[in-house]
């Protein structure tokens, strides 16, 4: 590149944050240097090992530790001892050298850490816009108190029984090949059609955040559809075009196919992906991309069935290996051939 | 109040961001209400906009700026003073960059 084309460039330099995803490690080091100024930092972050209390994708604000020590049941962001990358979890104990900590949906504390390890304290925690009030207030020592032993994943075992037993249920009904049928013939209404501003404002809230397809960003174009049922939006799925610069990310993708829990069954998934494949095709593509999580089975066969088969991407693998280590979700990548 | 940039101002960062070298990248977070708002309001620059942020130290003039960058990137220093203004009138405008009095 030519010095005149360097310059020639300097206009593109600004970018609105969201659409920049940090690494972990740039986090920590935001972190650090946001802390260096003794002011919080308000950031996203991923992950569930704190779950219920902070969510994959809850915004917190994070202050720095200041003279105070951290206490039992506070939530505390630290460098794993062992991995050195940034965690936020919970001081369940406060011990001679320093804290244990452990994330509430953890079965193991991460040892013992000290001052120096950790970074700040969280203050704040919003979901979908909102601040949300739990898991920071006074049952902050009893969360604490809980997770010293098992107690806290017992609860929430037991907590989540009836619902694990009706998912269960549901998801062997809708396996059964008499409700898919009746299903079917009963949902005839079930519509498939370009998603509305008012349609899109109900996906955001379901699937809690801005979204990284829901801007527009140059030379990128998004397709959104939603599944309907008796005029209640049941299904979502979106195409995402993206130009060559994108490099190993270029090329036509199926994006975000959700159906609701309750509607699967019907034929909702099947529509929305018939709609991207069509699309996609009047488009020119040559094929079409999507990646899938490796154990979500019945959406492996649902691609399967409409003519998607597994591919392995070398330049995407390192990309989806490193996921993996980050959120515990191998993703896998399918391909339709169109033409 | 609108300040007046000339090839005689000296400019640096504000003492509302947090700027930070992160993975090659320069990160620009405003602090809202003395809070860094890393969710929505993230700033980084290209390479260009890297060389030019750098040389913004509070010490040296924008014309100093504009002779050592157009050195350092062997472009006409007209071209440079172009870019150079638009990049501080734009960030100064942002509130990312201040004007030495």
């Amino acid at each position: 590149m030519g010095p005149e084309q360097l310059v020639e460039e300097s206009f593109s330099w600004v970018i609105r944050g969201g659409e920049l995803r940090l690494s972990n490690l740039g986090q920590l080091e935001l972190l650090r240097g946001m802390h260096e100024r003794g002011v919080p930092l308000r950031i996203m972050v991923r992950g569930s090992s704190m779950h219920p209390f902070i969510r994959d994708r809850d915004v917190l604000t994070i202050a720095p530790l200041d003279s105070r020590d951290p206490r039992a049941g506070e939530v505390v962001a630290f460098t794993h001892p062992v991995t050195g990358r940034l965690v936020i979890h919970r001081v369940i104990k406060e011990t001679d050298r320093g804290w244990l900590l452990r994330g509430d949906n953890c079965s193991k504390s991460d040892g013992e850490v000290t001052k120096e390890q950790i970074i700040g304290r969280v203050t704040r925690i919003e979901r979908g816009g909102r601040e949300v009030g739990l898991g920071l207030g006074p049952e902050r020592k009893l969360i604490a108190l809980l997770n010293r032993g098992p107690g806290l994943l017992f609860i929430k075992q037991i907590w989540l029984l009836p619902r694990r037993a009706a998912g269960f249920a549901l998801r062997c009904l809708q396996a059964f090949p008499l409700y898919r049928l009746l299903g079917r013939y009963l949902a005839r209404s079930l519509t498939v059609a370009p998603a509305e501003d008012n349609d899109l404002e109900i996906i955001k809230r379901r699937f809690h955040m801005s979204g990284p397809f829901f801007k527009q960003s140059p030379g990128l174009k998004v397709c959104n559809w939603v599944a309907k049922q008796g005029g209640k939006v049941i299904g979502f799925v979106q195409l995402v075009s993206r130009p060559q610069a994108y490099r190993h990310w270029a090329g036509d993708w199926l994006f975000s196919l959700q159906v609701w829990p309750l509607y699967r069954g019907l034929g909702a998934g099947e529509k929305l992906t018939n709609r991207v494949i069509e699309k996609a095709q009047k488009q020119g593509a040559a094929e079409l991309l999507l990646l899938v999580n490796e154990n979500n089975i019945r959406a492996i066969r649902l691609y399967q069935k409409l003519g998607f088969t597994r591919i392995v991407l070398p330049a995407l693998e390192p990309i989806l290996a490193a996921e993996k280590n980050r959120t515990g979700r191998r993703r896998v990548v399918m391909q339709k051939k169109l033409r | 109040m609108e300040v007046q940039i000339t090839m005689d101002s000296v400019c640096l960062a504000s003492e509302d961001v947090v700027a930070r070298e992160i993975e090659g990248d320069l990160i620009i977070v405003p602090l809202v209400a003395g809070i860094g708002n890393a969710d929505d309001e993230l700033y980084t620059l290209n390479e260009t906009g890297k060389a030019i942020w750098q040389k913004l130290d509070g010490k040296l003039t924008l014309g100093q700026v504009v002779e050592a960058l157009s050195r350092d990137f062997s472009a006409s220093e007209e071209k440079m003073q172009r870019d150079v203004l638009g990049f501080v009138h734009e960030m100064v405008r942002r509130g990312i960059l201040a004007v030495k009095e």
